[in-house]
């Protein structure tokens, strides 16, 4: 799925949303981020979005249920 | 209702910009698309994880995809990481490999990690579509 259509389906699906609201405008937040992209990343970014990946290894939301 | 309202100007500005001379399609596409992967991974992870009883037991094919995608991975036989985070990685890694060696075979391989991450993206997108939403 392209980010536009992404984005669109977002739009569309914003005054229904019930649950999580904070959460789903941070997620059309970062969606039109990434759709507006012009250029490649810099070294920094490049750096910020593999620490932000590693890191996601200690969030609990990312850790499965115990088995 | 009044935020929601407040937002609908701002949401209606959105537009995809051109790209800056010198930048590669490719690197930007796979860029764009880390970044969305990053953000509706984060979403529908954090939204699954707020009430993991009530998903399991309401919408369990949406927790069992979010298992799905928290499922423990070797990354370099070095670490472990969840699946969303290393198909991520392996995207990025490959983006690295062909800014130093634009070949064809380099172009292909990341063209096909970016769709398998987007079709990833695709699949929380309209979880994320089924789960918001009320169902009555």
């Amino acid at each position: 799925m392209a980010l536009p259509q992404l984005i669109q389906l977002a739009l569309a699906l914003l005054p229904t949303v019930t649950t999580g609201i904070k959460e789903f405008i941070a997620w059309i937040d970062s969606l039109k981020g990434a759709a507006q992209q012009s250029g490649e990343w810099t070294a920094d970014q490049e750096a910020a979005y593999r620490a932000a990946l590693f890191a996601k290894t200690n969030d609990p939301a990312y850790a499965p249920d115990p088995a | 209702m009044l935020r929601k309202l407040t937002l609908i100007p701002l949401l209606l500005v959105i537009g995809c910009a051109s790209l800056t001379p010198g930048s590669d399609p490719l690197v930007v596409r796979a860029e764009q698309i880390q970044t969305g992967a990053n953000a509706t991974f984060d979403f529908v992870l954090h939204l699954d994880d707020n009430n993991r009883g009530l998903w399991r037991t309401n919408a369990p094919a949406f927790h069992n995809f979010c298992e799905w995608l928290r499922t423990p991975m070797q990354y370099k036989a070095s670490q472990t990481v969840s699946r969303c985070v290393l198909m991520q990685l392996d995207v990025d890694d490959l983006k690295t490999d062909y800014k130093m060696n634009k070949s064809a075979a380099n172009s292909n391989v990341l063209y096909t990690a970016i769709g398998t991450l987007s079709y990833a993206l695709g699949q929380s997108a309209s979880w994320s579509n089924i789960v918001v939403t009320p169902t009555h």
